[in-house]
């Protein structure tokens, strides 16, 4: 009887513990992209996105990549980030975070900028501008890539 | 004894299977309900559209640039203020122009200074706004 008793209370503890345990803060976000854009800077094809990462510590992503297998030198790519929340009324989306244009600095072949920090608990959107340099004019071509879909995040 | 932590193994489990999938079911009708409507200047599919920004006394656009192209981002670019208001600030301070070429590039660093938010009016400051440094990575 007692021994029944024991392994019953053991079973709630057990019960509560697993649903507490369980229910612990700690969901796991992954970074959610736009679709890529592709472009031409000449001689190469790049492909760029936007994105996102929600949940606690929130942050966009701006990619770019090279179309294709292989490199482009160093200072060819450059992306920025730009994290938006959105405002209280649910009108628009304001720019809280920015991490302004960096470039590669060796031959590679995807380029990832980020930003850091956040605004607050709230739906959140990453912008990438992205920066591709075209060798027939000597010009940077500046691309935005479409924004990224929306997470909660703080 | 051996049935007892067959019980209690069994329960853990049915409690952490029972607990996580309340809260994931929770965390996937939070982020379903807040998926925001769609500014505007975008469509459902995210691409950017065009948009019409007002101007202020000087002739600035000002406005958010969410959604807008390179081209067509306004003078003046709404953003949350250090302080946690609203501002605007110079698009040139945060859509920065690309360097003059691929030496000039590798001068580039990641820039945190901190700027003036204004009014719409692009005069009345009304909190400041830090460039983020952020971080990247390449392949």
């Amino acid at each position: 009887m007692t021994r029944k008793r024991t392994i019953g209370r053991s079973a709630i503890v057990a019960l509560i513990l697993g649903v507490l345990v369980g229910s612990a803060p700690g969901i796991a976000y992954a970074a959610v992209y736009s679709p890529y854009i592709t472009w031409s800077s000449s001689p190469y094809a790049y492909k760029g996105r936007s994105g996102v990462n929600g949940g606690s510590g929130v942050y966009a992503i701006g990619q770019v990549a090279k179309n294709a297998s292989g490199t482009v030198p160093a200072g060819y790519m450059g992306a920025g980030a730009y994290l938006y929340k959105q405002n209280s009324n649910g009108t628009t989306f304001a720019l809280c975070k920015s991490a302004t244009v960096t470039y590669t600095t060796a031959a590679t072949s995807l380029y990832n900028r980020f930003t850091s920090g956040s605004c607050g608990s709230g739906n959140y959107r990453g912008l990438g501008l992205l920066y591709t340099y075209n060798a027939n004019d000597g010009l940077y071509n500046v691309h935005g890539a479409n924004n990224s879909p929306a997470q909660g995040g703080s | 004894m051996r049935s007892r932590r067959i019980v209690i193994g069994v329960l853990l489990t049915a409690g952490l299977a029972v607990g996580g999938l309340a809260i994931g079911t929770i965390a996937s009708a939070a982020v379903m309900q807040s998926t925001p409507p769609v500014a505007s200047s975008s469509t459902d599919d995210g691409r950017l559209q065009p948009q019409e920004y007002p101007k202020n006394a000087s002739g600035q656009t000002y406005g958010s640039a969410f959604g807008a192209t390179w081209e067509t981002i306004p003078d003046l670019v709404l953003v949350i203020t250090d302080q946690g208001g609203e501002g605007f600030v110079p698009r040139e301070a945060v859509f920065v122009p690309p360097a003059e070429s691929p030496d000039a590039a590798l001068g580039v660093s990641a820039r945190s200074e901190q700027i003036d938010a204004t009014d719409s009016d692009g005069k009345t400051v009304v909190g400041t706004y830090t460039l983020d440094p952020g971080t990247s990575s390449q392949e």
